[in-house]
């Protein structure tokens, strides 16, 4: 006989009676610690947030066609070309209404105060010169913000004759042709490949010429201020100060627009910037 | 609440029945539990999630940087004018007076860069400035093959065989330590070590596998050329002086099956090719080798312009890839993840000096055992697989002369180029690289010709196009698993029946070393590894021999080999 203390009664008006069993488990579902583990990783990883991807890669000029110009003896072919053409001009002086004083902007460093001399033999005050490009997200200055900036030194670009000490010499003015090789500084644009962080696709771009004869900056605007119409000394904030920049992320190339009439420039219609002079001079 | 049971006393279950304890049964079937809660302390460790991170990411940035060595070596005539009036001649007053100019093409037909020149072959493009030359893959051991056609020669002996056969040999009878031996001269390093045996290509009694006796013969740096059986007095001509064969290595003859290491030439798979990857000149760095540079009077040009002529350059370029390179996948040719992958340099030779269309074909390909001192008749025009799965596209230009150029297409990924000449083991699970591949450019003579007299087999330049880098380095070790144990075990583990149990190597993590510093260590940011290998990229001209001097060398005092070696 198997003894113990319980006893079942019957209770009142036969109702049911209940039976309270402790049971004791002393077994795990497999996996359940490395299961926990994993979403302890999990969580831990939600909470620190993924590294972001910070890694810059470089975007290149978009290729355009060029026809070369017609010589006697080959037939011009249309070709892709790369370079982006840029073009700098100082005021030289004179006039600044009508569009007749247009030609007082002039592509020489000789009118922003450089001696040929200067020029010729790269002195610090004219090597240390350079044009910086400021890459905004807006051409709006109140919520605008720089998100790059390129340097164009003055020692690249092209070249042209003048005379100097009775010689004929070649010097540098400020008109560039960047592109794969040659003068290459200012061409391509290091620029974050993923979009996850930073999401832009196209850029307000400013000009400024720092002289390091003067130690100053010259602000540039994107027409010469001969051809406003109301005053001279006012350019539209929104138009005037930037050509727009259009990143293209799967071919990493850029396009260059004109802000005034959206269309493409750099290519065999240069990018042209011309010094804008105030009203002090 | 109603169930159909009561519980009834057990002196009322009949009359005059005695009272006894009474017992339920009840089953307890549970199937779940609930887990017990508690708390759990974690401490958020950025390092430990660096590390996770890092271990489980498969995104690489790699960087070659080559350091490019070559010789401008082969002198050539041309009537074509763009190039007859660029070259870097040799004897320019004979030339004057001959009418005949000859030169070497100057450097920029040889370099990574090539810089605008106004010679009026082709309308330049700088962005193709990198891509003129040469052609850039990034490749991976994919697949291997066993069926290649191979051929090399040693001391006018010529072995042919196919890469599944093993490693040639040639045969001859020696005596070492007084005991009789019969030594095989390889034709490339045998790779062999103590306690291998060999299974030959023929048979001795219906006996194939030999144990070794020893390595090389009285020459020094001839014992990874040469190994020796003893000869126990083996009769008939099988094994007589000059008989060639092929052998496989054998790590044990008694599991012959699974022990017996396979031979076979890589095949690389293109995951990018040219677009995809950005080649720059790296700063200032130079190699140690001077530019040679000379004036060239207009008096002795053929076209009366004085200019500077320049015969080779010392840069140094980095190799880089404008896509991420995801290894999430793929496999390599042993089925394992990827541990290797190469910057494949291929010639291009756009402005058409190299590669004469034969079949539609330019470029030739060989292993390093087909570099000799004389050029090898494996380079033969007539020699059908010496030429390259590359074939090549023309342009014709008129100049003084009319002349039809060559150059080789860019290949497309996911095709296969050929690679090394390789082996493996399933037992041991190890690979080895018995010959590197080889690739060779050759003048197009009737362009440019080199040859006095014509030849199938003009000279040329080798390269090695398959730069390597590692990105994970598997075990020294071996690990093993019995059969019945099959959690954890890597697809790609061999299982030995013989053993019956799984083998395999492991990769090592990213940042771990062994005992002989193997591993691998590259800085991972922005979810990346950033990987990068520096490589040496040869052109090798005609006339140098390559491969180690297969019979050793014959001196009588032995070089000192210290710590230095």
């Amino acid at each position: 006989m198997i003894v113990n203390k319980v006893q079942v009664k019957l209770g009142v008006n036969n109702t049911d009676k209940v039976l309270q069993i402790p049971v004791m488990l002393d077994w795990e579902l497999l996996n359940t610690e490395n299961e926990v583990d994993k979403l302890e990783a999990q969580i831990n990883q939600d909470i620190a947030g993924l590294g972001i991807d910070f890694e810059t890669t470089r975007f290149s000029h978009s290729a355009y066609t060029f026809t070369p110009p017609i010589t006697n003896v080959i037939q011009p072919t249309p070709t892709l070309r790369t370079n982006i053409n840029y073009e700098f001009y100082f005021f030289s002086g004179g006039t600044l209404n009508g569009s007749s004083s247009t030609a007082n902007w002039i592509t020489d460093y000789n009118a922003e105060g450089f001696s040929y001399d200067e020029i010729y033999y790269y002195t610090r005050r004219f090597t240390n010169s350079f044009f910086k490009l400021d890459f905004y997200d807006s051409p709006s200055q109140a919520g605008q913000q720089n998100y790059l900036t390129v340097i164009i030194p003055t020692t690249q670009g092209e070249q042209m004759p003048v005379v100097m000490q009775g010689q004929n010499v070649l010097i540098n003015k400020p008109v560039f042709s960047l592109d794969f090789v040659g003068d290459t500084d200012g061409f391509f644009l290091y620029w974050l490949q993923s979009r996850e962080y930073i999401n832009v696709d196209q850029f307000y771009v400013s000009c400024k010429f720092y002289n390091a004869k003067t130690n100053e900056f010259t602000r540039m605007v994107n027409r010469p201020q001969s051809l406003q119409n109301i005053n001279t000394f006012t350019v539209n904030n929104l138009f005037n100060f930037y050509y727009l920049y259009k990143f293209d992320y799967p071919s990493e190339k850029y396009v260059v627009f004109d802000m005034g009439t959206f269309e493409r420039v750099g290519t065999t219609t240069p990018i042209k910037w011309y010094e804008y002079v105030g009203p002090n001079g | 609440m109603n169930n159909r049971f009561e519980i009834i006393p057990s002196s009322l279950s009949f009359k005059s029945a005695p009272i006894v304890d009474q017992q339920v049964t009840i089953d307890l079937n549970q199937t779940q539990k609930e887990l017990t809660q508690y708390v759990r302390n974690n401490s958020l460790s950025l390092a430990q999630l660096y590390q996770d991170e890092r271990q489980a990411s498969s995104r690489f940035r790699p960087t070659f940087k080559i350091q490019y060595l070559y010789d401008n070596t082969l002198t050539g005539t041309t009537g074509y004018n763009p190039f007859k009036n660029n070259l870097y001649y040799v004897d320019p007053i004979q030339s004057k007076l001959s009418g005949i100019w000859k030169g070497f093409p100057q450097y920029y037909e040889f370099d990574f860069f090539r810089p605008r020149i106004n010679d009026e072959h082709f309308d330049y493009q700088p962005s193709s400035a990198y891509t003129y030359n040469w052609t850039y893959y990034l490749t991976y051991p994919a697949e291997n093959d066993y069926t290649v056609p191979m051929e090399a020669t040693y001391q006018n002996t010529t072995v042919n065989w196919t890469s599944g056969d093993g490693i040639p040999f040639i045969m001859f009878k020696s005596i070492q330590g007084g005991a009789n031996i019969i030594s095989f001269q390889c034709l490339m390093p045998h790779n062999l070590t103590d306690g291998n045996f060999v299974e030959l290509s023929f048979s001795y009694d219906q006996e194939n596998v030999f144990e070794i006796f020893s390595f090389g013969d009285s020459n020094y740096d001839s014992s990874n050329f040469i190994f020796n059986i003893q000869d126990i007095g083996y009769t008939g001509n099988t094994f007589s002086d000059g008989v060639t064969g092929t052998f496989k290595r054998v790590l044990d003859p008694n599991n012959l099956l699974e022990t017996r290491s396979k031979y076979y030439v890589r095949k690389n798979r293109i995951v990018y090719n040219e677009k995809d990857i950005i080649v720059t000149k790296t700063g200032f760095e130079l190699n140690a080798f001077s530019n040679q540079k000379k004036l060239e009077y207009s008096s002795i040009t053929p076209n009366d312009i004085t200019r500077i002529s320049q015969k080779t350059t010392s840069l140094t370029y980095n190799v880089t890839l404008a896509k991420d390179l995801i290894l999430s996948g793929i496999t390599d040719n042993h089925n394992r993840p990827v541990g290797e992958v190469f910057l494949s340099i291929v010639n291009k030779g756009y402005s058409g000096y190299f590669n004469r269309s034969n079949n539609g074909f330019g470029l030739k390909q060989g292993w390093v055992f087909n570099i000799t001192n004389d050029n090898d008749t494996w380079w033969s025009d007539s020699n059908q697989y010496s030429y390259t799965n590359i074939p090549v596209d023309s342009y014709t230009q008129t100049n003084g002369t009319t002349e039809t150029f060559y150059y080789n297409r860019v290949l497309e990924p996911g095709t296969l180029i050929d690679g090394d000449f390789c082996e493996w083991n399933d037992y041991s699970q190890f690979e080895l690289v018995i010959s590197r591949y080889v690739q060779k450019i050759q003048y197009n003579q009737e362009v440019f010709t080199t040859e006095i007299t014509p030849t199938p087999n003009p000279d040329g330049y080798y390269y090695l196009p398959h730069n390597p880098m590692v990105l994970r380095v598997f075990s020294d070790y071996i690990e093993t698993s019995q059969a019945n144990q099959v959690e954890n075990i890597p697809t790609y583990a061999y299982f030995s029946e013989q053993d019956q149990q799984f083998r395999w190597r492991e990769p090592y993590l990213y940042g771990e070393f062994d005992e002989l510093d193997r591993g691998t260590n590259f800085p991972y940011l922005n979810r990346a590894h950033y990987s990068f290998s520096n490589q040496i990229f040869r052109l090798i001209p005609e006339g140098s021999n390559y491969q180690e001097v297969l019979g050793g060398f014959d001196i009588a005092v032995q070089p000192i080999v210290d710590d230095c070696e």
